[in-house]
């Protein structure tokens, strides 16, 4: 089996590594410019990848290592966007296209998971939104499955109140959206 | 134990909480955005910092990596991948590339002006006739080879050639990236000026590209090179905070070992 080309590796997994910055707290706009970045890690290191893991794996902790760096120099943007309160959550509702409204849930969802802590954000991620076992999630973040486990329950229990707490925000509207 | 039911599926969850884990996980760009993004990445490429490349030390065992053409395992839209060994900065590296093509030319022009072609200056090869042509023109990347220092790099020439793999793109789109390029340029200033023992100098380049780029593309490289700046500037406690706050955040980086160095021997 031939080993990818960097070019077929970018091409075919650029979606997959912009969508898992985003999920892990890179904002959109800053998101092509980290995402070179990760490729640029990539192209680095693609000769030194050992197929013990999937490429995809592969690229999740890349991806992992560098929206942790962003994070760590952006922290007061990010403080910015993260804050639901400031996010105005019914802006357009009355329009109700479809893909304003996805877009909105979208906001929405990451503003909740921005809450989540650090630790608990990735466990999140990794087995809600990747899909990946407890015992895979384990052995990728290097921690114990009881700790996994633990995280998992944290982070689904904080995910879940946030929107039922949202959601009752929203059903007091603040009608302050300009029309 | 096994793992739970996943939110997004909705069973026993509230279907506000599983349509928007599914928002989560539909999150994609915009159609092509890898596609039209491909000619500024090959470009960041070209533009590496060689300095940045892994330390071969980093990878155990790995001093004569055992595919020369590594960072691009057999491309197959491109040229043969012939790697040029060069130590200089990467702003040099195509300097270097394109000395070595015109080098090449003249080298060729030279020979075949010569009256006597047999007594050719490659060394090697000097006993039939088509011989020294192909010499002279693989000789000046031999050269480079030889001039390189002993932390050689191997830098793949391809980088640069990349978006020639990709006419349809490459067409499309506009190649250069000037915001990177001027980072690169106040980088390379910025290290000619440390080299040139304007420690002063360094440190205002140093404060523009912090304003100027906040979150530059070449963000390791310049962090490493402040380090040396402030050295330099005879604040040693300050640049031994900034190279463990580096070696903190990037516990992996290739530059550690360097800065290790650098803060011990003062």
């Amino acid at each position: 089996m031939n080993a990818p080309t960097f070019r077929e590796v970018y091409l075919a997994h650029f979606d997959y590594v912009w969508g898992t910055l985003r999920r892990l707290g890179v904002r959109e706009q800053d998101t092509q410019d980290i995402a070179q970045k990760v490729f640029l890690v990539v192209y680095l290191k693609l000769d030194q990848f050992e197929h013990r893991a999937t490429l995809r794996t592969w690229l999740f902790r890349i991806c992992m290592h560098a929206a942790s760096d962003y994070r760590r120099s952006a922290p007061v943007r990010r403080e910015v966007v993260t804050e639901p309160a400031q996010m105005d959550l019914l802006a357009g509702s009355s329009e109700a296209l479809l893909q304003r409204e996805s877009r909105r849930r979208v906001e929405i969802a990451e503003a909740i998971l921005n809450r989540l802590p650090e630790a608990q954000r990735l466990v999140f991620v990794l087995f809600e939104l990747e899909e990946m076992s407890g015992p895979e999630i384990a052995e990728l973040l290097g921690i114990s499955l009881g700790t996994v486990r633990s995280r998992m329950r944290l982070a689904r229990e904080s995910f879940t109140r946030e929107v039922t707490r949202l959601s009752h925000k929203l059903e007091t509207p603040r009608k302050q959206v300009s029309s | 134990m096994s793992d739970p039911e996943r939110l997004f599926k909705g069973r026993g969850t509230d279907p506000e909480v599983a349509q928007l884990v599914q928002s989560l996980r539909g999150i994609a760009p915009d159609a092509n955005r890898g596609l039209g993004s491909w000619a500024s990445m090959a470009e960041k490429i070209a533009a590496l910092p060689l300095a940045a490349v892994p330390n071969p030390s980093a990878a155990p065992g790995a001093v004569n990596p055992p595919a020369p053409a590594a960072p691009l395992p057999a491309p197959v839209s491109l040229p043969p991948a012939a790697p040029l060994v060069a130590s200089a900065s990467k702003l040099f590296a195509l300097k270097l590339t394109a000395l070595a093509l015109a080098s090449a030319v003249a080298g060729v022009v030279f020979w075949r002006t010569s009256a006597v072609p047999q007594r050719s200056i490659a060394p090697a090869s000097t006993a039939s006739a088509p011989a020294p042509r192909v010499a002279l023109v693989a000789l000046p990347l031999a050269a480079e080879t030889a001039g390189a220092s002993s932390g050689a790099i191997r830098v793949p020439v391809s980088a640069r050639e990349m978006p020639l793999g990709a006419p349809a793109v490459s067409a499309a789109l506009p190649i250069r990236s000037s915001a990177l390029e001027a980072e690169a340029s106040l980088l390379a200033k910025m290290r000619a000026e440390l080299r040139s023992g304007q420690a002063r100098a360094a440190l205002s380049t140093l404060n523009q590209l912090q304003s100027t780029f906040p979150h530059g593309a070449l963000l390791q490289e310049r962090e490493v090179l402040a380090v040396e700046v402030l050295a330099a500037t005879g604040n040693l406690a300050a640049a031994k905070r900034k190279a463990n706050a580096f070696i903190a955040a990037h516990p992996a980086s290739p530059h550690n070992a360097k800065l290790e160095r650098l803060v011990e021997a003062r």
